[in-house]
């Protein structure tokens, strides 16, 4: 592209001259003072275009040497590769990728192992439920029941806040206020 | 290698100092006296191109013929002849009296042929001796 309007520019410059020319010799001086801007403006332009490529590539030049001035310090390559790793064509689940042929030996399918090991699990709890639920029977409970007796507590050994209120002496004994409180005994 | 860059220079000095001298040939005034009876016929072809619409292409040439012929030591005798060829062309003839010598002529036919005016444009047809007349008479 850059070429092709180079190209243009040449044509425009060469045409206008040659008929500045051209003109000038046919005595149309209106015609030749046309032509001559044509051509001036086209040299201009060519000028013009020929010190921007000159100081671009002085530009360059220049970054060159300062960024060799700095030690080569540019970004940490392990940082680029990270950050390039990070675009939109990165392959961010590749796991997901899984060859149909090899689908069976394959051990990092993350979501069949989380799906097929929940099933696995809640069996398994369902399993143990269901055992537990049947070793409980009311003859055991019966037995439980006289188990628990020779651990209970008596009376009089934990004193709380109703006979706390009403005893006045909690260490002395009063049958008739026992029988109030306790009407069962 | 190292001939190619002299020899381009040479060349181009060549065709620039050609140029140059063609173009001193081309522009360089060398009158002649030419009798005063002698005229040129001049035959020019007028177009026009979004003129203002009070102003007929026939106006336009005039003024155009008029104008060229203050850089020349002629003048024009006698009206334009009209001859229309469509809406936008339009053909003219008329006589200058005395006739042109070399150097009038390219320099009439390049004024006529130069943008002078706006929206208009003449080609010259011919240019040529024409039949010898009295000065400020009849033809003779």
């Amino acid at each position: 592209m850059r070429k092709l309007a180079w190209l243009a520019g040449a044509v425009a410059m060469g045409a206008a001259g040659l008929y500045t020319v051209v003109s000038l010799a046919r005595w149309e001086w209106s015609r030749a003072l046309f032509f001559g801007l044509v051509f001036l403006a086209a040299e201009l332009t060519f000028v013009a275009g020929a010190i921007l490529a000159k100081l671009s590539t002085i530009e360059r030049r220049v970054e060159a040497v300062e960024a060799a001035g700095n030690g080569g310090a540019g970004p940490d390559p392990h940082v680029l590769e990270a950050l390039r790793g990070g675009r939109d064509d990165h392959d961010r689940f590749p796991w997901l990728q899984v060859d149909p042929r090899d689908v069976v030996t394959r051990t990092n399918v993350f979501i069949t192992l989380v799906v097929g090991g929940g099933v696995l699990l809640t069996a398994g709890t369902w399993v143990i439920d269901k055992v537990a639920g049947r070793t409980v029977d009311p003859g055991r409970e019966a037995r439980l029941g006289q188990e628990l007796e020779a651990i209970a507590y008596r009376g009089g050994l934990i004193v709380d806040d109703m006979e706390a209120r009403a005893r006045s002496r909690p260490d002395q004994e009063d049958d008739r206020l026992t029988s109030f409180l306790h009407p069962r005994r | 290698m190292n001939a190619v860059r002299p020899l381009s220079l040479f060349a181009l000095a060549i065709v620039v100092g050609g140029g140059l001298f063609v173009l001193r040939h081309n522009t360089q005034s060398t009158h002649v006296a030419t009798p005063p009876e002698s005229t040129t016929q001049v035959v020019v072809e007028g177009r026009s191109n979004r003129a203002e619409p009070s102003q007929t292409i026939g106006e336009l040439t005039e003024a155009h013929v008029w104008f060229c012929r203050l850089e020349i030591k002629s003048d024009v005798v006698d009206d334009l002849e009209e001859e229309e060829y469509d809406r936008n062309t339009h053909r003219y003839t008329f006589t200058l009296q005395p006739a042109l010598d070399a150097t009038d002529a390219k320099q009439y036919k390049g004024c006529l042929q130069d943008w002078v005016l706006a929206h208009h444009q003449l080609r010259v047809i011919s240019m040529e001796r024409g039949p010898d007349r009295a000065p400020g008479g009849s033809e003779g």
